[in-house]
């Protein structure tokens, strides 16, 4: 009897303290997070010294904290609600971290300057712009894809022909391909300024920079409806 | 070979043996293995840059866990013979003091290369990575200045957490001493008031009293980064002297 009764009182202890964690933690549930609250990003030199040196690693992990930092626990923030101030301190510390990878660039150019609102969007594409002059053979594809977002989602041609001018100016490794340097003729010649179109051809085969005479033709051909001018002598490599 | 020679070979032989009988080296694989999954993961995450991204994780994990594994196995197998009072066994032979610290030095030494370039072999899987090679190389000697600064800590201090934690704390100070320096000279603490300035020249005399780690095997190397493998091998070379005379100084002065 006794041992039943000690054993029935240790069973309902546990029972109640079962029942007491129970309500305790229906009383105090996790918080719900709405917008996640980016945060100050962290001195770099900081990041650094907690990294024990290992910039690169250091500057991926912050990049996919920001890549994921909207989607924390399953429930998805609207991009458009991140504050781009904040979101442009991450990015400039991940690529001041790791100036070798494009991550940063990728996830201003392609993640978030295609959401949100055209100021939001603009202020991306203004931050492309300013890590491209930095590195411009190595950053140029971020701001190819820039040309793009401004010409066909912001609709905004000067900027457009502003980014692929930089493209055609800052890019002077022979390696890029030639279509990054052509993007400003290509795309003066789309909106109809047939007339900058052509001088930038010239100055393009003045600076030896079409590579074939294939290249030269069709690049011609788009310049409509003016017929281009018989062109300079071309030195192909 | 002179038979004190033979000794310390033999000494040599036996720690490789108590470190295969330990599982010291089932360790830093496993230690290995955790890297080159989390370093997959990653791979998987990552939206760019997916070999490089995997390759730098690889290797700050990786070295970090191997350190920590032979730091350990060193520091747990060291402090057992000074209890268990196996270390008076060898001594009880015409052996020295310091020819048994040199014959499990050789032992320890020989372990921790095999699990360097033990962890070297998963990066011969990304083709494009430039410097693997010198990257394991260096790696190799960083795993024998870290054996060899384990082995001195464990004799000194006789007590696996103690010796641990300071082996631990060393570790971490010579790989972020000279960005310490950088920060507390950006800071303007060398212009400063009188602690700043006291802070500064503390954590610089620091630095100096242990070696820079953090040139050792940079992950910069694996990303098309200036390699530079001389000043490693001669600061390898340094240190372990530096810390052979450290134990000579300490033996003398214990009581076995």
């Amino acid at each position: 009897m006794r041992t039943t009764a000690s054993r029935v009182r240790a069973w309902l202890l546990l029972g109640c303290c079962l029942l007491a964690n129970v309500l305790f933690q229906r009383e105090n549930p996790p918080a719900r997070i709405d917008i996640v609250d980016l945060g100050t990003a962290p001195p770099a030199m900081l990041v650094r010294t907690a990294a024990l040196g290992e910039n690169a690693f250091a500057g991926y992990l912050v990049m996919m904290f920001l890549h994921n930092v909207d989607v924390p626990l399953g429930r998805a923030t609207p991009l458009a609600d991140l504050d781009r101030d904040t979101v442009i301190r991450w990015l400039d510390l991940g690529l001041d971290l790791d100036p070798e990878t494009g991550y940063p660039l990728l996830l201003a150019a392609r993640h978030y300057a295609e959401t949100g609102t055209p100021e939001q969007r603009r202020m991306m594409l203004d931050w492309v712009y300013r890590r491209f002059e930095e590195r411009p053979n190595q950053r140029w594809p971020w701001l190819a894809h820039a040309v793009f977002v401004a010409r066909h989602v912001l609709h905004d041609n000067m900027l457009a022909e502003f980014y692929a001018a930089a493209l055609r100016t800052q890019v002077t490794d022979p390696a890029v391909p030639s279509w990054v340097r052509q993007m400003d003729l290509l795309l003066r010649a789309d909106l109809g300024e047939t007339a900058d179109a052509q001088v930038i051809l010239g100055g393009l085969i003045a600076a030896g920079q079409i590579r074939s005479p294939a290249e030269l033709k069709f690049l011609e051909s788009r310049l409509s409806p003016e017929p281009f001018p018989p062109s300079a002598s071309l030195s192909s490599p | 070979m002179p038979p004190n020679s033979r000794a310390v070979l033999g000494l040599a032989r036996l720690t490789l043996l108590e470190a295969r009988r330990t599982a010291v080296g089932k360790s830093a694989l496993a230690a290995i293995a955790i890297a080159l999954c989390l370093a997959l993961f990653v791979d998987r995450v990552v939206l760019t840059d997916q070999e490089r991204a995997t390759v730098v994780t690889y290797a700050v994990i990786v070295r970090l866990g191997v350190v920590l594994t032979l730091g350990l196995a060193i520091v747990a197998n060291t402090v057992r013979d000074l209890n268990e009072r196996i270390i008076d066994n060898f001594l009880a032979l015409p052996l020295t003091r310091m020819q048994y610290v040199l014959g499990k030095w050789l032992g320890w030494s020989l372990v921790a290369m095999l699990c360097a370039l033990s962890a070297g072999l998963p990066l011969l899987g990304f083709s494009g990575t430039p410097g693997r090679l010198q990257w394991t190389l260096s790696f190799a000697a960083e795993t024998v200045v870290i054996a060899s600064l384990a082995l001195v800590l464990a004799l000194a201090l006789a007590r696996v957490i103690t010796a641990m934690f300071a082996f631990c704390a060393l570790y971490l100070f010579a790989r972020v001493s000279s960005m310490l320096v950088l920060l507390s000279t950006n800071m303007g603490a060398d212009r400063g008031s009188l602690l700043d300035r006291f802070d500064a020249r503390y954590v610089e005399l620091a630095g100096y009293l242990l070696p820079r780690l953090d040139r050792f095997a940079a992950t910069e190397w694996l990303s098309g980064g200036l390699i530079r493998l001389g000043p490693d091998l001669l600061q390898a070379v340094i240190y372990i002297a530096l810390l052979g005379a450290v134990a000579g100084i300490e033996l003398r002065r214990k009581q076995f």
